[in-house]
């Protein structure tokens, strides 16, 4: 059935609009470089825009190939160290910011260092991309239960180091 | 900390923007030109077919319109509809139904009526048939109000299933064509309660998200539920919400659980796809994240015998430490599911006595509002209510951990920590509830003296001869310290043909004032000298015992002719009562006409097999107010089982004309004499019942709800009246399955359970580690029915949490066969 008004260019350009900044934060998850997430989510669309038919779980596909142009940054490219107080997180000097909120913040990085590549992703994707495990499943074509166990043991992690900070 | 706090704050932290002309240049990748792309549907295959179809349906009835269209006068002469037959077609439904049965008299035919009614049910919908079916119905029994209840435990619910889904109710279609046929057939008195009761047939569409552990191979994407659905409980799925759901499968089968009333729950828990909390859990609402989790790790300790390692119990520990009743008690309830669980005593203490407390503080509340010193509005005395049963479930079940993890906590502990609640000082719990936790509390104390049950000792009357034992009996019965129900029921397990030394006392004593002497006789000690004695009783009232035992003391042609000059009698139509009695008569005296293996009685059994017979029957009960319809019923399904007995492969042809019959019991009994007289045709619905699904093959579970339960239609007529190695060996078959209520029924015959006693008692020991809490009920049940022993094997506890009470049972069991 042709649905007319919904062109799969029109349904990628509301999709993006939609969850750019999470499209970011994703890519931003792999290369662990705001440049370098730019241009993967750039790259991605560049193929999306055309795409021939419209996937099936457009928001899931989108979000894959995504990370896929963010793992071909870091193969093309030499991996960037994650510094002690940002990755994806605003280091940027607020004056109402305290010290303690700057230091939790240093706190959050130090900890997602001890993660796993895959537990820091999952556990980026749900918390700040907002993504559902079954999304991240899709978009990664992996069981839900794989994910689950990882975000649970990325969290796991993240709450044993953090327990003071709380 | 729990999940939530943690994410909470993780989300507090502001993330890193992207450039400003980030937006900018992934949209200027756009290309210039714009093509309408299709959209690849599930169904886009489904209406690809069906277009031209659509298409074709849309011309022939345009063309249709066409042609019926009034065009001028004369047409409308043509389709003018007889005035009276508009008017009914125009009457509201209420009006017509009223006219339909009977409630209004009328001019109009009947058949007319029915099919105007016809045309009117279709188009009503499914919930407006099931109120019609209500209204009209003697005794209503459904209702399609939601009915409140107090949620099953969750692990009991993933005990029961066999995996977990969360999906997308895409379409719940509401099968009422059973009760549409009733209305019109106007059986909703007798024949539709009797064999429909409250359940309603259902498909369910789901669209799935996820499962655990995984989902069965599906054709499609999409998951169809075959539910069958309590019509207190239709509202429990509903378009286009989402749904956590327990599920079994049988062979492309996927069904809920069966929702039995006061008892169980379907295990089905809304999402609410805006909060994304889950309702219809134990306490409130959860997170979806949490709530997943926990079914998934309840799944694992129940299922597989998962043990808890590092982060997963430091994860419930911390539940169970929250001040959170939702986390406290879903910690608890994980806990629960493990053997032994690996908590200290003191952490669920301290959640017993925390909530103890708040328990009394809503106690005290729920009194002072029905004393009216505090008057509540409706709602919040409701939610008090709610607040105290689940404090008080909660409460139970939080005790029920502390009594599996005090081992080593000296009873003084406990003492201190119960003094005042052993006596519900503070008047907290209801009667029952105080009375279990004593019971409780006194385990606990006990607990430090625990003892290993032992066998019961063997007692003087068990070193008795047979015949020292009926003989004892009959003195006992003599002094008046025994009844005389009592030396029949020792006589018919010890007495044998060759005891000629107790005629005396039953032909003296007992001999026609007890309905069961005659079949004590007939079975134990036929004798040629009872036989003065059963025609001088058989002269008063012609029964099927008297007969049996007259066949059966060699009598054998004048007890044939005497039962079928009693089926030849013309039934008294004037009188309901005497009509009713002289039925119920005919029962027994059709069962016992199958025993006698004389073929030419076989029209005479036949004929009750014929529906137009039958049919008569019921009209006549009809008048009489329809009471006696269950005898009418009985007294085809006897026939169908005499037939078989009597007329070995002759009645074959019959048996399976009768297999095709509409009514299931029919259907069942047809299936069952089919397969004693070695012919598999009926086998497939047989093994529904073997492989103990029948509470999940619809058809039968919404026909035979209750009835399947009691063991009426599969294990009573294999047990007593069909036995034979092939349907002796379909029953053991069914116990190694599963079993039920039901099959307490087969253990009352004495002779399958001597016959078999060494498979069975393997059978019920093997049964009780089953993961179905119904059969371990049934097979603890039986076992101390059979063997006199109890070893206090709890059924509620979880599969693998008392193998030591099992192995008990194993070595009793294994010894007990030996010496035999």
């Amino acid at each position: 059935m042709v649905q007319a008004e919904d062109t799969i260019v029109t349904s990628l350009e509301n999709l993006f609009r939609k969850y750019s900044l999470e499209l970011f934060i994703s890519a931003l998850a792999v290369t662990g470089c705001p440049e370098r997430a730019e241009d993967a989510v750039q790259e991605a669309f560049y193929r999306l825009f055309r795409l021939e038919h419209k996937p099936q779980h457009l928001k899931a596909y989108v979000f894959r190939c995504v990370r896929n142009a963010a793992l071909d940054q870091l193969e093309r490219n030499r991996p960037v160290e994650i510094k002690d107080d940002e990755f994806i997180f605003d280091s940027s000097e607020r004056p109402a910011e305290t010290a303690e909120r700057n230091e939790f913040r240093q706190e959050v990085v130090q900890a997602m260092k001890t993660l796993s590549d895959d537990e820091r992703e999952i556990v980026i994707s749900h918390v700040y991309a907002d993504l559902s495990f079954r999304k991240i499943a899709k978009a990664r074509e992996m069981s839900i239960n794989t994910i689950w166990s990882w975000y649970r043991r990325g969290m796991e992690k993240l709450r044993r180091q953090l327990e003071t900070k709380l | 900390m729990k999940d939530k706090d943690l994410k909470s704050r993780l989300k507090s932290l502001r993330l890193r923007r992207p450039s400003s002309s980030y937006v900018d240049k992934v949209l200027a990748q756009k290309p210039e030109t714009v093509e309408a792309v299709a959209t690849r549907h599930w169904y886009g295959r489904r209406i690809w077919i069906y277009a031209p179809i659509a298409a074709a349906v849309l011309l022939f009835s345009v063309i249709g319109l066409m042609h019926w269209l009034p065009r001028g006068p004369e047409h409308m002469e043509v389709v003018q509809v007889p005035p009276e037959l508009a008017e009914l077609a125009q009457m509201p439904v209420e009006k017509l139904l009223e006219i339909h049965f009977g409630k209004i008299e009328t001019s109009f035919d009947s058949s007319v009526v029915a099919a105007t009614v016809k045309v009117a049910l279709d188009k009503l919908s499914a919930r407006e048939i099931l109120d019609i079916g209500n209204k009209y119905s003697r005794q209503p029994r459904i209702s399609a109000r939601r009915a409140a209840y107090h949620p099953t435990a969750v692990s009991q619910v993933v005990e029961a299933s066999e995996f977990v889904v969360r999906g997308r109710v895409e379409q719940v279609i509401l099968d009422v064509s059973d009760i549409k046929a009733a209305i019109l057939e106007k059986e909703l008195d007798n024949h539709w309660f009797e064999h429909h009761g409250a359940m309603v047939k259902a498909e369910v569409q789901l669209e799935v998200f996820e499962a655990y552990p995984s989902l069965p191979a599906l054709d499609s994407e999409k998951l169809r539920l075959w539910p069958v659905l309590h019509t207190r409980r239709l509202d429990v799925f509903e378009n286009g919400k989402e749904y956590l759901i327990a599920l079994q499968q049988d062979g492309d089968i996927i069904w809920m659980l069966p929702f039995i009333w006061g008892r169980y729950a379907e295990g089905v828990y809304p999402v609410d796809a805006n909060t994304g909390m889950v309702s219809g859990l134990r306490n409130g609402t959860m997170p979806l994240d949490d709530a997943w989790l926990f079914i998934m790790d309840l799944y694992d300790a129940v299922h597989k015998g998962v043990e808890p390692a590092g982060e997963v119990l430091e994860y419930w520990l911390a539940k169970l430490q929250s001040e959170d009743l939702t986390d406290c008690w879903t910690a608890v309830e994980y806990f629960n599911t493990l053997q032994p669980p690996p908590v200290e005593p003191q952490l669920v203490i301290d959640a017993v006595v925390h909530y103890y407390d708040a328990l009394d503080k809503n106690s005290r509340l729920m009194m002072a509002q029905a004393e009216g010193e505090i008057p509540l509005v409706e709602k919040n005395w409701k939610a008090l209510q709610r607040d105290v049963w689940r404090q008080s479930t909660f409460f139970d079940e939080a005790t029920d951990l502390l009594s599996r993890v005090t081992d080593e906590l000296p009873a003084g502990q406990i003492q201190a920590l119960f003094e005042e609640d052993l006596a519900d000082s503070k008047g907290v719990l209801s009667e029952q509830a105080a009375r279990e936790l004593r019971s409780k509390v006194v385990r606990l104390l006990h607990k430090e003296h625990k003892e290993v049950h032992k066998p019961k000792a063997i007692t003087k009357q068990e070193v008795m001869s047979r015949k020292e034992k009926i003989q004892s009996m009959i003195d006992r019965y003599r002094k008046g310290e025994k009844s005389i129900g009592a030396v029949i029921s020792v006589m018919r397990k010890h007495l044998r043909a060759e005891d000629k030394e107790f005629v005396p006392f039953l032909l003296c004593e007992i001999v026609t004032a007890r309905w069961d002497v005659p079949v004590l006789i007939a079975e134990r000690i036929p004798d040629p000298c009872f036989v003065p004695v059963l025609r001088q009783a058989l002269e008063k009232e012609v029964t099927g015992t008297l007969l049996a035992a007259l066949f059966a003391c060699g009598e054998e042609e004048e007890a044939i002719e005497m039962a079928v000059t009693e089926l030849d009698k013309l039934l008294d139509e004037e009188n309901g009562q005497m009509f009713g009695e002289h039925l119920y008569k005919l029962l027994p005296v059709i069962r016992f006409l199958g025993t006698t293996e004389d073929e030419s009685v076989l029209p005479v059994i036949e004929n009750f097999t014929r529906e137009d017979v039958i049919d008569t029957l019921r009209e006549t009960d009809a008048r009489f107010g329809g009471q006696y319809a269950f005898i009418v019923n009985k007294l085809q399904q006897d026939a169908v089982l005499a037939l078989a007995r009597i007329g070995g492969e002759s009645a074959i042809p019959r048996l399976k004309e009768l297999y095709e019959s509409d009514d299931i019991h029919i259907r069942i009994l047809a299936a069952l004499s089919l397969y004693y007289l070695g012919d598999d045709t009926g086998y497939e619905l047989l093994s529904y019942f073997v492989n103990n699904t029948h509470r999940s093959v619809p058809e039968i579970e919404a026909r035979w709800h209750v009835d399947l339960a009691g063991g009426y239609a599969f294990q009573a007529p294999i047990a007593t009246y069909l036995r034979s190695p092939r349907t002796d060996a379909l029953l053991l078959e069914k116990l190694r399955h599963g079993l039920d209520s039901g099959d307490t029924y087969a253990f009352g015959i004495s002779s399958f359970v001597e016959d078999y006693k060494g498979q069975i008692l393997a059978i019920l020991v093997h049964q009780l580690s089953s993961r179905d809490r119904t059969t371990r009920k049934y097979a603890n049940e039986i076992l101390k029915r059979l063997t006199g022993q109890d070893f206090r094997f709890e059924p509620d506890r979880f599969v693998g949490q008392q193998d030591e009470v099992i192995e008990q049972w194993r070595s009793y069991v294994d010894n007990y066969l030996n010496e035999q």
